[in-house]
């Protein structure tokens, strides 16, 4: 069975679809402009005061997150939508939810002075010194507000695969996966459609974590209850925050499935090792936060060592089935090269190398001389840059040129490699800086430290030509595909 | 301790690896071969790769235990520590109940802070991070470490705690 990938989802869907990635773009190259300040300024390059580095720090890492999410939601809705009826109602609720959160983030950064990073880790938001209660307050509830409309959205599409199949066992393919896919293959869901409800189960667990971290600051902040102890908060921040983040992957998944095969020519079938890797993602997600914890010695050792299982444990069904199923995808499948395919191939070849970076730093061991320094940035740059963004950007592109009917130059192609050479070589800046013990958010650098954001710079414009380039055929696709969408 | 140069090794030479299966990949990808001669050989060896990756995967994990950095494991590889020193965080500052330590024996730091989350970590001479622990309002953790050189070691903060975090520095002599 596969997912049926021809057929458009209603005007009504695409169209709100393309809001989510276009929406999801913009914030992307306006939070990128402000990446490019922060390396200018560990360069030396551009020096900004503290108090403006630690803010753009925020707002950068609260907005990409917030972006590539969006944009992986919206396109998994218009992947979503060509077999399912998605309520419109809710996909649209979910957006200005969610558009609001990043409102009062933007607000709490730019005008309440709030820098305490995108973690926003307890007691900072309330002891910055920097910026009042109100601006700590305004952040929080931009979080409250983008996991409430992440929530919507999780809700919208478990209600709407669990109705279509007739039962959540029906959507993970319980049936066929416990008969070794003897039983139940005549109406199993498509592979996105799979990934897409795990997603929405285990972003209902984070979202529950996220909320039981903000509660207690709120009624802290209101005098209500005592502060929040310490390392509890620690937890509950991580199993939200690690754990949006990295289903961000897996919606971005869903694209991979839906997009590759129109350029391969061959079909991505839900198989019985896809039903299983979806299956233990739900439970294997949920474990690797634990390894942002490892330098927290209070905290139990066996939650440290299952930190090291589930980082190692979580790695092998995203490898074996999603990255080597694209792969023998495209292994002589004739595959037709132009900028979606690109980026597709950018971001399997770049969702890999992040996750080995990933993979080392959570053997405890290495975490012990790497945790905090400019390696952390380096992997998840790579898995958000070169992975879980490539995809997204790859749906927004073909979508818009197979809904304006745009053809695509030979030249044209050369914005998706500027992406991904430039991309890479901007990660292993960051990687390089990790091996030299560079420390994470830091506004200043030392002389030494500053030759590698000097040596990022030249690959973070010519990532900033591919990405312009990009933008600007997307955007001349935009109004017509609009009016297809809608017809 | 682990040289993080030798991590950033093993990163980029698997990533050569990887860079060259996708150039493999990439360059037979123009030919034609059909589904059903592709699909089978492709599945054998997703299979043949689990049984590769999976005992693989145990035995680093098992092999990494060994640099487990938590006290009781610490002391069972470097001995019992002969010295023991106070460490309170807050922002922006360190106070350390000494600052001159021994070299090539081990060294016990009880980390605490006062106000948020801080992270002591030690930078060797040559500005390498050699050991790092957090340093957590309401509790204290203990890191036990050997420092294998004598000279001037830099004491920074990596949990970030406010607009002078960056500035949080602090010497430590090993003699």
């Amino acid at each position: 069975m596969t997912a049926r990938i021809s057929q458009p989802a209603n005007g009504a869907v695409l169209r709100l679809a393309l809001v989510y990635m276009a929406t999801g773009f913009v914030v992307f190259l306006l939070m990128g402009l402000l990446g490019l300040l922060m390396r200018l300024d560990h360069g030396g390059i551009l020096v900004l005061s503290a108090d403006w580095f630690y803010r753009i720090m925020t707002l950068h890492g609260s907005g990409m997150v917030a972006a590539s999410l969006l944009a992986a939601m919206g396109g998994l809705a218009a992947v979503l939508g060509q077999t399912l009826r998605l309520s419109t109602r809710w996909l649209a609720t979910a957006f200005v939810v969610y558009f609001l959160g990043a409102g009062f983030v933007i607000i709490a950064t730019l005008l309440g002075g709030f820098g305490g990073g995108w973690t926003a880790l307890h007691q900072l938001p309330f002891k910055g010194f920097t910026w009042g209660l109100w601006a700590a307050l305004a952040m929080l509830v931009g979080y409250l507000f983008v996991a409430v409309g992440f929530l919507i959205y999780c809700w919208l599409v478990l209600y709407t695969t669990v109705k279509r199949y007739g039962g959540l066992h029906r959507v993970l393919a319980w049936r066929y996966l416990v008969s070794g896919g003897r039983q139940g293959a005549d109406s199993l869901p498509g592979p996105s459609e799979i990934a897409a409800s795990v997603v929405a189960i285990v972003g209902t667990v984070a979202v529950l974590a996220g909320a039981a971290y903000l509660v207690p600051l709120f009624g802290e902040a209101a005098g209500l209850v005592g502060s929040l102890d310490a390392l509890v908060a620690k937890n509950l921040l991580f199993l939200f925050g690690h754990t949006l983040v990295n289903l961000n992957i897996y919606l971005a998944a869903g694209l991979v499935y839906a997009t590759l095969p129109l350029y391969t020519g061959r079909e991505w079938k839900t198989t019985w090792p896809v039903t299983l890797a979806l299956n233990l993602v739900l439970l294997l997600v949920l474990l690797p936060y634990f390894h942002h914890l490892y330098q927290d010695f209070v905290q139990a050792l066996p939650l440290h060592i299952l930190g090291q299982i589930g980082s190692y444990g979580v790695a092998l069904p995203a490898f074996l089935v999603t990255i080597f199923g694209g792969l023998s995808m495209i292994y002589r499948s004739g595959f037709r090269w132009s900028v979606p395919s690109i980026l597709m191939v950018a971001g399997l070849w770049g969702w890999t190398f992040g996750g080995l970076g990933a993979l080392l730093d959570s053997t405890i061991g290495i975490n012990q001389v790497m945790h905090n320094t400019l390696w952390v940035p380096a992997h998840f740059h790579t898995y958000y840059l070169l992975g879980a963004l490539a995809f997204a950007w790859a749906y927004l592109y073909h979508l818009l040129g197979e809904l304006s009917g745009a053809s695509e130059s030979r030249l044209g192609s050369l914005a998706a490699w500027l992406y991904g050479i430039g991309g890479a070589g901007f990660i292993l800046t960051f990687f390089v800086s990790g091996a030299a013990s560079v420390p994470r958010r830091y506004a200043v650098h030392i002389p030494e430290w500053q030759v590698y954001a000097q040596a990022s710079v030249p690959f973070v414009l010519v990532l900033m030509l591919g990405i312009g380039w990009l933008a600007v055929a997307m955007l001349g696709r935009f109004a017509q595909a609009w009016q297809k969408a809608g017809a | 301790m682990i040289d993080p140069k030798l991590v950033f090794g093993v990163l980029v030479a698997l990533g050569l690896v990887w860079t060259g299966v996708w150039g493999w990949i990439l360059v037979g990808s123009q030919q034609k071969a059909p589904d059903t001669e592709v699909g089978p050989k492709a599945a054998a060896l997703r299979r043949r790769l689990f049984y590769l990756f999976l005992p693989l995967a145990v035995v680093i994990f098992v092999a990494s235990m060994i640099w487990l950095p938590y006290p009781a494991a610490r002391a069972g590889i470097v001995g019992q520590p002969q010295l023991s020193v106070n460490v309170t965080a807050q922002q922006w500052s360190w106070t350390l109940g000494q600052t001159e330590v021994p070299s090539r024996v081990p060294v016990e730091f009880v980390v605490t802070a006062r106000d948020v989350n801080h992270s002591l970590s030690l930078y060797n001479p040559q500005g390498q991070l050699v050991a790092q622990v957090q340093a957590m309002p309401g509790y204290t953790n203990r890191l036990i470490h050997v420092f294998d050189q004598p000279g001037t070691y830099t004491i920074r903060c990596l949990e970030f705690c406010g607009i002078a975090h960056h500035d949080m520095v602090a010497r430590l002599t090993v003699k």
